[in-house]
């Protein structure tokens, strides 16, 4: 069951099946964008909090209790703020770009898969139409640079398009490898293949946990494949270490320069938006989407005490300083591993998404995306800035070359038994 | 026409309109950055018309190619072309009548020839069967008519239309009560029922949401039987032959396999082209270094 199958039964008031099927997208919608709303905002508080304490400071502490409410004493600032559009402008453009980056960003969350059979738009093509509707946000950028007349923001916008479309280079590639793995664009159906097989293609039908996960499946491969996604996602973000677009230090807030009040706050939203799509997609794709770590739900318990044994022991043999940080982490990966085993027999044919298993998923989804959001944060408080020509070098010359290797490498080694096949053949063939 | 087909209705002609009124507004625009924001009005329209015909990966093709790739560099290119927006554009020099109707004779002749090149729907080719003193034959297409489906074939789309026409040589000892299309696939049956309409009258259903898979048809008359003294019931089963088609979802799957398969030496050669277009680009760019 879909949400707009859900919000359809729940909206068969009218009796009349078209104004129902409308009705239900109006709903669907209606949600979506103020969850969206909430999540934006709560994420800012996030982003301070994490800042402050990062810097040694409280960060945000006056409104509500440790300063939870401030994100709803900012958005109602932002909303009574006054709309100021400077003489120069393109008014038009002006008026409509934020519209265009939040419709582009927006439009990406109704093909996620939010737990198991439940997106609000089920596609066949998720992953195609995630990554061209994205694409409307660099539109936006450069509409709201060119329209503003001013010189910071056309630079912001020029950088952050060149940005934008360099990254998408080496993310698609590094995505197309791991579609090689999937065979699917369906992002339902890649989360849900993620639940069998182990690394290197041994046991291909034992429900392995986290073993299973799309960043397990080719040891080193896949795992460089997540490291560059996830590059690639902070440049496409506009986020820290690349956040030269809004750089402030040399372009005053970058394309949003001359914007105020609500259509400033549309591009924030529309920028925190963006951070949960990308680590949606990684999540999907790398982390088992909505699949828990461990084949069942005794597994887990399972898991997370084997984890910590295993930190335990292996920290106790190595004692401490960094060797101590070595051992408890090989430890906790050998607990892990003996406690995905050992969980095993209780699989229960590890969650095909039925029953109230909807709930679980959504936790296990959404914890790994707010964990990829959370290092997000950590990085924009940690690494300074790139240079623009860094930046292009990184993308072009380091990524780019890495991810067509990784894609060559991982294509082989999907398609090993063929070309065992051709070889073993071959060599028959030739033979007596 | 069911709530989901008034829906498609409606999204497809605000979609057009959405996609007409774009592409005035790049012509009409007197700036010209404008003129190429108006391109993404029209591409994203486009787009939605390709995902209204059922051709998602089309869609989506579209909008990663025209909006996130050309419409970024035509953008760039105007936007950073030195005084492009001091330029008087007009069209002054053009009689308007006279190219209103110019314009007009082309739509209209367009439209002619589009109209009577296009096969709109793609029927199977009839099958006929025959058994005892019965004839089936036997007719199927796609309900929309945007993607072919022929027997032996695949269906991208789940509903599929099926005509029969019964006749009846002249046998007085078997009556006809009803006829029965069944499709199967694997544990998969579907069915309909009809009460017996005249000689020669065709039955038609609709097939809604055939799950994914090879499906086959057959046809089958329930009707009674003189036997002897005694009427009996009896059933004629027609399988007919070459009846079998795939449904899919989707046109990744076909997409794929046409471009892998029987155009994988023109997809080869357009790369090239791109490839060479590319190295001239790098080639008309670079920066001349003169000797000291």
């Amino acid at each position: 069951m879909t949400p707009i199958a859900l919000a359809s039964w729940a909206l068969e008031l009218t009796g009349i099946p078209v104004l129902d099927a409308f009705l239900s997208i109006l709903v669907v919608c209606f949600i979506l964008i103020n969850f969206i709303a909430v999540y934006a905002g709560i994420s800012t508080y996030a982003e301070r909090k994490i800042a402050g304490h990062m810097q040694a400071r409280v960060g945000p502490y006056r409104v509500g209790p440790h300063g939870f409410l401030v994100w709803i004493a900012d958005a109602l600032k932002l909303m009574i703020k006054e709309d100021i559009i400077a003489t120069n402008t393109d008014r038009l453009l002006f008026k409509l770009s934020p519209y265009v980056v939040f419709a582009g960003s927006f439009a990406c969350w109704v093909a996620l898969p939010y737990a198991p059979n439940w997106s609000p738009a089920s596609f066949n093509i998720g992953i195609l139409y995630l990554l061209a509707v994205s694409s409307a946000v660099v539109i936006g950028i450069l509409m709201a640079g060119w329209s503003s007349g001013s010189k910071w923001a056309l630079f912001g916008a020029m950088r952050s398009a060149a940005q934008i479309v360099s990254y998408e280079v080496p993310i698609g590639i590094t995505l197309l490898g791991m579609l090689l793995i999937y065979g699917t664009l369906d992002m339902q159906a890649i989360a849900a293949s993620q639940a069998k097989g182990l690394p290197f293609g041994v046991m291909e039908d034992h429900y392995g946990g986290l073993w299973s996960w799309g960043i397990n499946r080719w040891p080193p491969f896949t795992v460089i494949a997540f490291i560059i996604y996830y590059i690639g996602a902070l440049a496409e973000t506009n986020r820290t270490p690349f956040d030269i677009p809004e750089a402030e230090s040399e372009l005053v807030a970058g394309y949003h320069t001359e914007y105020s009040g609500m259509r400033f706050s549309f591009f924030f939203l529309s920028e925190y938006a963006n951070m949960f799509v990308v680590s949606a997609i990684a999540t999907t794709f790398f982390l088992g989407g909505w699949l828990p770590p461990a084949p069942s739900a005794s597994g887990t318990l399972l898991l997370v005490v084997g984890t910590v044994v295993g930190a335990g022991v292996g920290y106790g043999f190595q004692r401490r300083g960094f060797d101590g940080f070595v051992g408890a982490m090989l430890g906790s990966g050998i607990g892990a591993l003996v406690a995905v085993f050992a969980a095993q027999p209780a699989a229960d044919g590890a969650f095909t998404g039925k029953g109230p298993q909807i709930l679980e998923g959504a936790f296990w989804f959404f914890s790994k995306s707010f964990t990829l959001i959370f290092v997000m944060i950590w990085l924009r408080w940690t690494l300074p800035r790139y240079r623009v020509d860094q930046l292009m070098d990184l993308c072009w010359k380091k990524l780019t070359p890495l991810a067509l290797i990784n894609l060559v490498a991982i294509g082989i080694l999907e398609t090993r038994h063929e070309w065992w096949a051709l070889i073993v053949n071959h060599f028959k063939a030739a033979g007596p | 026409m069911g709530a989901a087909e008034i829906v498609l209705n409606v999204v497809f002609y605000v979609l057009a309109a959405s996609a007409i009124a774009g592409a005035v507004a790049v012509a009409a625009s007197r700036n010209i950055v404008r003129s190429a924001f108006a391109l993404l009005a029209v591409l994203f329209s486009v787009a939605g018309l390709y995902a209204v015909m059922k051709a998602d990966f089309i869609a989506g093709a579209q909008v990663l190619i025209y909006v996130g790739g050309i419409l970024v560099l035509i953008i760039f290119a105007v936007m950073l072309t030195h005084r492009i927006t001091d330029v008087k554009l007009s069209n002054d020099s053009t009689p308007g009548p006279a190219a209103f109707c110019a314009c007009l004779c082309l739509l209209f002749s367009l439209l002619v020839v589009v109209r009577y090149s296009t096969k709109w729907r793609r029927d199977s080719d009839t099958v006929t069967a025959r058994a005892e003193s019965f004839e089936v034959s036997f007719k199927q297409y796609q309900a929309d008519g945007a993607t072919g489906l022929a027997f032996g074939g695949g269906a991208y789309e789940d509903s599929v239309v099926v005509v029969a026409t019964v006749s009846q040589g002249p046998d007085p000892l078997r009556i006809l009560d009803q006829v029965q299309f069944v499709a199967t696939s694997g544990a998969n049956r579907v069915s309909r029922n009809f009460p017996v309409a005249g000689r020669d009258a065709p039955y038609r259903h609709v097939f809604e949401k055939l799950s994914e898979g090879e499906w086959r048809w057959t046809v089958r008359l329930l009707g009674r039987q003189k036997d002897g003294k005694d009427e009996v019931d009896r059933e004629w089963e027609f399988p007919l032959a070459n009846t079998g088609f795939t449904v899919t979802r989707g046109v990744t799957e076909p997409i794929a396999l046409a471009l892998a398969g029987p155009y994988l030496f023109a997809f080869e050669v357009v790369s090239v082209l791109l490839l060479a277009a590319l190295v001239g680009a790098a080639f008309l760019a670079r920066k001349e270094v003169k000797d000291l």
